[in-house]
């Protein structure tokens, strides 16, 4: 109880999801980790309109625009109108021969300028002369105009009416930055739910419809999906769990002291985790409770040993020792997980450890005192007639087991190439359709793939800029040939310093430029005086300081540079996403062969891929150091060999026929996979260590099989509701769990059974 | 004896006979009446003559050319001098055409106000009242033989850029057509109708 008000008074939630990345152990994997932090990539939104009339879709598409600017959830909000901000931008006007892309030098010369203004002079004599005619005297060359077009992303989407639509006009597209960065899903999903409202109060016709995708809606929606399903399955177990217990104990209080000590192990565990690592990972309270799953065995234990007149107390002593092996031989291998540079496993195994000794503990010291002094089962679980199928009939069960379970491991070696699940998409709970319609608004909207880059890291934002510079000829040799579309840069917006210097000095001379100027203006109609302020201002161009990060703060041209130029711990990164993989292997050999220390390819796909892959193979090891340590654990307490191999044997049948059967059910096998077999060992343990008691007489051994079987039907069928779940995750955890439970059971009452005794003499078992 | 029929007396009796026939010539000539008349035609070519005077230039700009209109919504201003342009227009489509530049096609949505502009010159051609006055604030004066009809933009932004359209015209002949921009920039176009 103490603990529980502990908890609520300190346990703070967080919801941080890189907390279950594995540590960065490459320079790569850190910026690759930082990206899926706060990169902007984790922060997009899209949004796409579709259904009622073109026109709808077009008013409400302003209208939600404005609604989501003016909520301020984000950075921008964009949907392809033209904010006037956008072209009369004060500072971009005075730099614009700084950051112009255009580098002939004989721009300015008199013949380049008697073509530019015979060209200005025929867009006066259009119908509606455009929008900087009054800008023609301050900038002849319509050079600002270029710097717009310029900084037109690489494919925009088409327009219609002024705003984006998708290609057959049939979707309105938006997208919008959130200021929420993408690991927060509670400030992700407050954002997701302020768009809905926002939505709900412009949508004019209920015909148009809201789509929104993109990684933040997909972390939203299957948090959603998951704890739906969760819920509808915890309730369906419960449900059962209730019929079945009632059944088989005939006592509404047994059920509720069933309970106990599964919620003491809970929050203890909570408790010791917020105070030991600041706060309680909501991934590690969902996960961790399930592997507390094995607490739940222990009333059980209790309550089918209980037999009048013994007082219950004496039961729970007499079958202390061998509960005590099993927790300890549990928390052992839970333990071995939190011995990990892994914050989130780490995370896990302190619940996981802590939450089982702590229901244990409960089981044996609290348990008791809540029965009432002359408490009688209403039941006697030597007599109960349902157990009785549940004895194996076969002869020679134990051969059978043993074909059984080298059938299993030939199974496995053979499929030991495509045993691992390599693509994480997988594991995801958001269904494929879902995916497919990001994809197809990503590209319909023209947004970089987030999954391509090349990192350009620099000790200082110059040098950044100047090496991504450096390497951009080289990308666009790729573009040439054909292997990629496209790709963005820092640089394309902010040149750097020493390029916009370089540009300075290709500015001509004030007088040199009045001279050519006066050459060109001759035979047209210009008035004399009227590009003074054009020779002012590149006069005033050759004397500006070069722009850099910091002078962009607030201007429009920030927000497109910020998210390809970033400022680290260890420097500076650049950026650029490249865009249209036609061929992704022939792309990766070429960057490779031109990357550097500072230059890297990353695709992000692989390199998230291989860091689970990583640590998958960590854990394994780590594993593999458990299960020894169990064993030895096992060999001192048991100090009979046999024993101990009536007990490891069915684990080692029990885990190799589970991922057999996994295997040959299609299923490839994940991180999920591997913590379920460590439930499925905890519990096995359990059957191993009460199957093979010796000196049990007739009737404490039918107790024995009754209690087992019970832990087994409740472990089988919860985790088997949990087997048909739509989520992946949910999926291989209840598959997992209920087959390996299953053949646990069997093959702990047949082997462990049978060895606990030394076979071939007959030691009275009385 | 026979009476003859007096000349005069059969034409008094057909004048008077005809008289309501000779239409509401009395009744005051109005916007809706130009409309109509212009609404009557279903084609017309003018050779243009157009003088931009312009605060940034010395001396105004001079285009010539040929100007299409075909009803419900076809134009075409075909320049020549100085340079050959094309700008046409059909529906909601715009084509340019510049002998240096190529062919190019916008969609005239993606162009609010340019849309509003051209509308004013293509509801007069085709007498469409409706759109007319959707757009403009329409001031006529004069008489059939010789009318002055003043659009000016609703659309704000619009109004910011131009002024005033002013077209003149006689019957159902347009034959100028001045834009008076902000600023004080005017355009004036001369329509000689060709058959």
């Amino acid at each position: 109880m103490a603990c529980a008000w502990l908890l609520v008074a300190k346990g703070r939630f967080t919801t941080d999801l890189t907390l279950f990345m594995p540590e960065p152990s490459t320079r790569v994997e850190q910026l690759l980790l930082d990206q899926l932090r706060e990169g902007p990539a984790a922060r997009l939104m899209l949004m796409a309109l579709q259904g009622g009339s073109e026109a709808a879709r077009a008013t409400v598409s302003k209208a939600l625009a404005r609604e989501l600017r003016a909520s301020g959830l984000f950075f921008r909000v964009a949907n392809g109108e033209l904010t006037a901000a956008e072209n009369s931008e004060p500072l971009l006007f005075r730099y614009r021969y700084l950051l112009a892309p255009d580098e002939d030098p004989k721009r300015f010369g008199a013949e380049a300028l008697r073509a530019a203004l015979q060209q200005r002079l025929r867009e006066l004599a259009a119908p509606l002369a455009s929008l900087d005619k009054n800008r023609l005297p301050a900038d002849p060359t319509a050079a600002f105009r270029a710097l717009m077009q310029a900084w037109r992303p690489i494919s925009e989407p088409l327009r219609r009416e002024g705003l984006w639509f998708s290609p057959t006009g049939e979707r309105a597209l938006l997208f919008a930055e959130t200021r929420a960065p993408g690991y927060d899903m509670d400030a992700q999903a407050h954002t997701v739910r302020a768009i809905e409202q926002r939505f709900q109060r412009v949508r004019q016709t209920p015909e148009v419809q809201l789509l929104l995708s993109g990684p933040a809606a997909f972390a939203v929606e299957s948090r959603h999906t998951i704890r739906t399903e969760a819920g509808r399955i915890s309730l369906a177990a419960s449900l059962f769990l209730i019929l079945f217990l009632g059944f088989v104990y005939r006592s509404p209080r047994l059920l509720l002291l069933a309970a106990v000590p599964l919620l003491t192990g809970t929050v203890v565990a909570a408790t010791v985790v917020s105070l030991a690592f600041g706060a309680l990972h909501g991934i590690t309270l969902a996960f961790g409770v399930t592997l507390l799953g094995v607490a739940v065995d222990y009333p059980l234990h209790l309550f089918s040993h209980a037999h009048s007149p013994e007082p219950v107390e004496n039961t729970l002593k007499r079958i202390w020792p061998t509960l005590r092996l099993g927790v300890i031989t549990t928390v052992m291998g839970y333990a071995a997980m939190s011995w990990t540079d892994f914050r989130g496993m780490a995370q896990l195994g302190v619940f996981a450890a802590s939450g089982l000794l702590a229901a244990a503990a409960c089981s044996r010291w609290v348990l008791p005192r809540l029965f009432p002094r002359d408490w009688a089962p209403p039941y006697d679980s030597a007599q109960s007639r349902w157990t009785a199928p549940l004895r194996p009939r076969a002869r020679h069960a134990d051969y059978l087991l043993a074909a059984v379970a080298v059938i299993a491991l030939w199974v496995l070696f053979s499929n030991r190439e495509s045993l691992w699940e390599q693509d994480l998409a997988a594991l995801s709970p958001i269904p494929a359709s879902a995916r497919t319609l990001d994809r197809t608004l990503r590209h319909q909207m023209g947004a970089p793939d987030v999954r391509h880059v090349v990192l350009v890291t620099a000790p200082d934002a110059e040098t950044a800029l100047r090496r991504a510079e450096g390497f951009a000829p080289k990308l666009e040799t790729l573009v040439s040939q054909g292997l990629l579309e496209g790709f963005d840069m820092a640089s394309r917006y902010l040149p750097s310093q020493a390029t916009q210097r370089t540009r300075q000095a290709g500015l001509p001379a004030k007088r040199q430029l009045e001279a050519d100027l006066a050459a060109a203006l001759s035979g047209l109609p210009f008035k004399r005086s009227l590009f003074v302020p054009f020779v002012q201002a590149v006069a005033a161009s050759r004397q500006l300081t070069p722009l850099g990060p910091e002078d962009l703060q607030g201007s429009t041209l920030a927000l497109r540079v910020a998210p390809l130029l970033q400022r680290r711990q260890e420097g500076w990164v650049a950026l650029m996403p490249l865009s249209g993989i036609r061929d992704e292997a022939a792309l990766a050999a070429e960057l490779k062969r031109h990357s550097t220390e500072d230059v890297h390819y990353v695709d992000l796909k692989a390199v998230s891929n291989d860091a689970v892959n990583h640590f998958r193979d960590r854990a394994l090891r780590r594993m593999a150091w458990a299960a020894a340590l169990v064993l030895l654990v096992l060999s001192i307490s048991l100090r009979n060999p046999w024993r101990v191999l009536g007990v490891s044997l069915p684990l080692f049948i029990a885990v190799a026929v589970d991922l057999a059967l996994l295997v040959g059910l299609g299923q490839r096998l994940s991180l999920f996979h591997l913590m379920a077999l460590l439930l499925v060992v905890g519990i096995g343990i359990d059957y191993g260590l009460f199957f093979g008691l010796p000196h049990q007489d007739s009737a404490m051994r039918r107790r024995t099989h009754h209690a087992l079987s019970v832990c087994a039907i409740s472990s089988v069928s919860v985790f088997g509701l949990l087997a048909f779940s739509q989520i992946p995750i949910l999926r291989a955890i209840g598959s997992t769990v209920a087959l390996g439970v299953l053949v646990a059971f069997l093959a702990a009452m047949v082997y462990a059974q049978r060895w606990r005794v030394v076979p071939y003499t007959s030691r009275a078992l009385s | 004896m026979k009476r003859r029929v007096r000349p005069d007396r059969i034409l008094a009796l057909c004048v008077l006979l005809l008289a309501p026939l000779r239409g509401n010539s009395d009744e005051a000539w109005g916007i809706q009446h130009l409309m109509d008349a212009l609404a009557q035609i279903p084609a017309a070519k003018a050779s243009f003559r157009e003088e931009k005077t312009l605060a940034m230039l010395d001396v105004p700009l001079v285009l010539e050319g040929w100007l299409y209109y075909k009803a419900p919504n076809y134009l075409k201003k075909q320049v020549i001098k100085p340079h050959l342009e094309t700008f046409e227009v059909e529906g909601g489509r715009l084509l340019l055409n510049h002998d240096r530049d190529g062919p190019r096609e916008l969609q005239l949505r993606d162009y609010p106000l340019l849309q509003a502009l051209l509308e004013a010159f293509r509801a007069t051609f085709a007498g469409d009242l409706a759109s007319l006055q959707e757009h403009y604030h329409i001031a006529l004066k004069g008489s059939a033989a010789d009318w002055r009809l003043r659009l000016e933009p609703r659309d704000k932004t619009l109004a910011g850029r131009i002024r005033a359209l002013t077209l003149k015209g006689a019957e159902s002949r347009i034959y100028v057509v001045e834009t008076l921009e902000v600023g004080g920039d005017l355009t004036v176009m001369k329509l000689q109708p060709r058959p």
